[in-house]
């Protein structure tokens, strides 16, 4: 490649001055970072920490089995077990719901999907409802619900009806958790291989059997983290259950049939209940708004917890650990 | 096939490729750049290389070879300290650059210095300029060199590396967009804009077509005068085209080091006989 | 015993065909109803928006006065009155939402550079759980430390007796404020984008980092102009949905941010982070006794037409602002 002959080496290539490798905009930034991320823990832990002593001040055992009853000063207002029964039900409706139309919609979306348009236009709808704000929700809820049509699902009185009840709230409720539900089972049926799907098809099952026997057992472990992230919205929500719930202190029932009644009645729920015994409500009882947030705040991170361990433990065995 | 390893023992070099083939025309002078002394490298309980003494200058292409596994690339990774970002990587043995003991440099100068092109081609997002000019605008000095203090050093870099023909009318043109070749030859060109001392070559051209692969080492060994060039590669004709010294590794150990003419021809160890005659590997 | 394995005369009732349609509705199902939302909602806002026009936007009197006003002429019978207008209710939201999103990018991005790269695993394994912790605290319980605990500070500490009483014929300096509502919106948005920015981070290609390392870049600035770069859709996508969330809370801005309809005015001086006000989603929630009324309804409607209609536009420009994106990356 080189001509016959060459001189002595050219150069040897120039050392160049050392120079510094890092600015000290560098070092800032990084800085910045330490100091950022143990802010926030440091947050967290303080909401924590100050949730705890005043739960320890002002929880007692016998608030969560006593009605709620009025009353002028604190001694006198009883408990929070109405509200606590009332995130239990409003829970239980709302996911009722949304786990069966979730799952439904997230196979539908996965599996099946065709006229394509039809798919990519529910798929925007899912997320619409994602980003649309509880409270609008919640408005949509009392315009759907105090029409005539849907009257005999709420408490009625003169012929007027008012469109709050647990059926109204769980309903709408459930519009809350379902994208988290069709987000976390469409990712986990996504994460099946399609080697499997087609070697159930080669041997003769339907599609509709293979989803069923084959992919929603598989991705089970994803449905049960959405839903109970689902669960974990629907139980910290406030907006749409002081719209749609009433918000009397106690379960107040309407009608005769004895479950319908309570359910179309309204009541009040542990989110409620901390909002009117705010400053903000009418009740004025910091104590008690202070018990009740610290059985809503443990209840929701015992759900915390527990997504992390089912999350834990289905990567131990996922298909590509 | 013994007939042909007694063949090529007999210095006419391995047969089974019968079209001639281009070997290097030796190097004219050689500078001790690094040299690696008793080199030891373990990933937690797995030994990957032990015990190498090898010695890099400049004018002059080494070439590591060997199978799968044999610990070419780890050696290659530890010359720039890459082998730092595993953090379960343990190092013994010194490996110095112009006497200074590379474990004692600031790791990011180090890289400056010695600097790397990898397998696969890859060119950050960025446009070609943009691309050629990364390292010379990160640089750690107060001031960040302007427009007309890059365009200089930049098309250096790109006609250095061979490119500078084929994209010097559209320098903003997306990196990505170019072909493979062109791609290793922006990375190339993207290494030798620090202006190191040594240029370190992992398998470049094992993505590549022939023809790309070609122009790739017609350019490796143009730089050599200027910068100590270190080649793994998984290649042996490419090893026996451009390589003035070879070295020969096997389960983490340097079996044979020599210059490319002995080495191919009459090769001392019996394991490197095997397999450069495809005995295995 | 699986049926489908066994030769059968009769079709399985659960054939493919029916079992897609059937999905297939439930699926559009909520279609339905997303789309029944929009109508219903949009519908029921028209008389509202109807009798103001686009002065519905605009500043003019008192926001609390219209308000009692149409509540107080649909409960009492007699005409009903529709002024209403709307701006420091907007500004008001404008203010909180955009300063919450400002504070919480700088702070998350950080974060998440913390997080993927800077963090020794020890802290890692520590910040993460935490951030999601925080993303899970229900809004009415930081809405209730805000109004028990930061609220009774900024009014008794922050804010002089001087400069309250200097505007004490207007409004009321009690803690009450932008300050605090901003502080807690952005603690509430945070870790949602630090999900999604860890995300992006995360999923950058390793060879890009490890070229630039290989070229004697330092750590922060290989991650700061490759990474953080390429994960520029992430970034977009973080902010679009932080601030759909923001633009969205009711309960904690009611408890926190005053009851009061004003907007507050930057030329006040460093009072203007003390001033209260309220966002539109929070005077939906506080005024949500009042829908019997016949015109409060559909003014409440209206309101929360607009905060649908911002929530769609948001998403259309998180989508827009992707695509220029894609010149330059491999993926976007």
């Amino acid at each position: 490649m080189q001509a016959g002959t060459i001189a002595a080496p050219a150069t040897i290539a120039p050392t160049r001055p050392a120079g510094p490798t890092w600015r000290w905009t560098d070092r800032v930034g990084i800085a910045v970072c330490w100091v950022l991320g143990l802010l926030f823990c440091a947050i967290a832990a303080a909401i924590v920490m100050f949730m705890l002593v005043q739960g320890i001040r002002y929880v007692r055992p016998s608030l969560l089995v006593t009605h709620p009853t009025a009353g002028f000063n604190e001694t006198q207002t009883g408990g929070f077990l109405d509200p606590l029964l009332g995130t239990l039900v409003v829970s239980v409706i709302a996911i009722s719901i949304a786990l069966p139309l979730g799952v439904a919609t997230a196979v539908w979306l996965s599996e099946y999907g065709r006229p394509f348009g039809l798919a990519r236009l529910t798929e925007s709808a899912v997320e619409m409802i994602a980003g649309t704000p509880s409270i609008v929700i919640a408005l949509f809820g009392t315009v759907i619900f105090s029409s005539p049509a849907l009257g005999f699902l709420s408490r009625s009185s003169g012929g007027v009806v008012f469109g709050r009840s647990f059926f109204a709230a769980g309903a709408m409720l459930s519009l809350v958790a379902l994208p988290l539900i069709v987000g976390a089972t469409r990712e986990g049926l996504q994460a099946i291989p399609n080697h499997l799907r087609e070697a159930s098809l080669a041997v003769g099952k339907t599609r509709f059997a293979t989803i069923r026997r084959i992919l929603l057992p598989t991705a089970r472990p994803s449905v049960v983290t959405g839903t109970m992230l689902g669960l974990g919205r629907v139980i910290g929500d406030t907006a749409i259950i002081v719209i749609l719930l009433g918000a009397t202190l106690t379960f107040n029932s309407s009608g005769g049939v004895p479950l319908m009644k309570v359910l179309r009645g309204t009541g009040s729920t542990l989110t409620s209940y901390v909002y009117q015994n705010s400053p903000a409500g009418e009740g004025n009882q910091p104590s008690k708004a202070y018990a009740a947030a610290f059985v809503l705040l443990a209840i929701v991170l015992a759900l915390n917890a527990a997504v992390e361990v089912v999350r834990r433990r289905s990567h131990a065995g996922s298909w590509n650990a | 096939m013994v007939e042909d390893s007694q063949a090529s023992s007999n210095g006419h070099g391995p047969h089974f490729v019968s079209a001639p083939r281009r070997r290097v025309k030796p190097s004219q002078f050689a500078i001790d750049r690094m040299l690696a002394e008793n080199v030891s490298i373990a990933y937690g309980q797995k030994q990957a290389v032990s015990d190498v003494t090898l010695p890099i200058r400049q004018g002059e292409v080494l070439a590591l070879i060997g199978p799968s596994g044999c610990g070419k690339t780890t050696l290659l990774r530890a010359l720039n300290r890459l082998t730092e970002l595993t953090s379960s990587a343990t190092l013994r043995g010194r490996i110095t650059l112009d006497g200074t003991d590379i474990a004692t440099m600031d790791p990011t100068l180090l890289r400056r210095r010695v600097t790397m092109v990898f397998q696969q081609p890859n060119p950050f997002p960025l446009s070609i300029y943009d691309n050629v000019a990364y390292v010379l605008r990160e640089q750690g000095s107060k001031r960040r060199p302007g427009r007309r203090a890059l365009d200089g050093p930049v098309r250096d870099a790109l006609s250095r590396a061979g490119l500078l023909a084929e994209v010097e009318d559209n320098l903003k043109h997306p990196a990505l967009k170019l072909s493979g070749g062109q791609q290793q030859r922006l990375c190339i060109a993207r290494a030798l804009a620090a202006q190191p001392e040594v240029l370190l070559l992992d398998e470049p051209c094992s993505a590549l077509d022939p023809q790309s692969t070609q122009v790739i080492e017609d350019l490796i060994v143009k730089l050599r005068d200027d910068v100590a060039v270190v080649i793994v590669t998984h290649n042996l004709q490419q090893a026996y085209r451009i390589a003035d010294y070879v070295g020969f590794m096997y389960l983490g150990e340097l079996v044979e080091y020599g210059s490319g003419r002995t080495l191919f021809g009459s090769p001392r160890e019996k394991r490197t006989a095997e397999y450069i005659s495809g005995a295995f590997g | 015993m699986d049926d489908a394995l066994l030769f059968e005369e009769r079709p399985h009732w659960w054939s493919d065909r029916r079992a897609e349609l059937m999905l297939g509705a439930l699926a559009c199902g909520v279609l339905a109803v997303v789309l029944a939302m929009v109508v219903f909602v949009v519908t029921a806002a028209w008389p509202s928006f109807a009798h103001n026009g686009l002065h519905w936007f605009g500043p003019g009197g008192s926001v609390d006065n219209q308000i009692r006003t149409i509540f107080l002429s649909g409960d009492q019978g007699g005409p009903f009155r529709w002024q209403f207008h709307a701006w420091p209710l907007l500004w008001s939201t404008f203010l909180t939402t955009a300063a919450a999103v400002l504070i919480s990018f700088f702070c998350s991005l950080f974060v998440a550079l913390f997080i993927v790269e800077f963090a020794p695993s020890s802290v890692r394994q520590v910040l993460e759980p935490v951030i999601r912790l925080l993303a899970s605290v229900p809004s009415v319980i930081y809405g209730l430390i805000g109004v028990l605990v930061i609220v009774p500070f900024i009014g008794n500490h922050l804010v002089s007796q001087h400069e309250k009483r200097s505007v004490a014929y207007v409004i009321s300096l009690n803690g009450y404020s932008l300050a605090a509502a901003v502080l807690i919106l952005t603690v509430m948005i945070s870790p949602i984008m630090i999900a999604i920015f860890c995300d992006g981070l995360r999923s950058v290609p390793r060879g890009w980092v490890e070229a630039s390392l290989g070229l004697g870049v330092n750590r922060w600035r290989t991650f700061w102009k490759i990474a953080v770069r390429t994960a520029r859709p992430a970034l977009i996508a973080g902010t679009v949905l932080a601030t759909a969330r923001a633009l969205g809370e009711a309960v904690m801005l009611a408890m926190v941010s005053g009851s009061v309809g004003f907007a507050p005015n930057p030329f006040d001086g460093l009072i203007f982070l003390f001033e209260p006000s309220r966002p539109l989603a929070a005077t939906i929630l506080s005024n949500s006794e009042e829908l019997s009324s016949p015109p409060m309804k559909h003014t409440l409607y209206a309101i929360a037409a607009v905060l649908l209609f911002s929530a769609a536009m948001l998403s259309l420009i998180g989508w827009a602002a992707k695509q220029p994106m894609k010149k330059y990356a491999v993926r976007a």
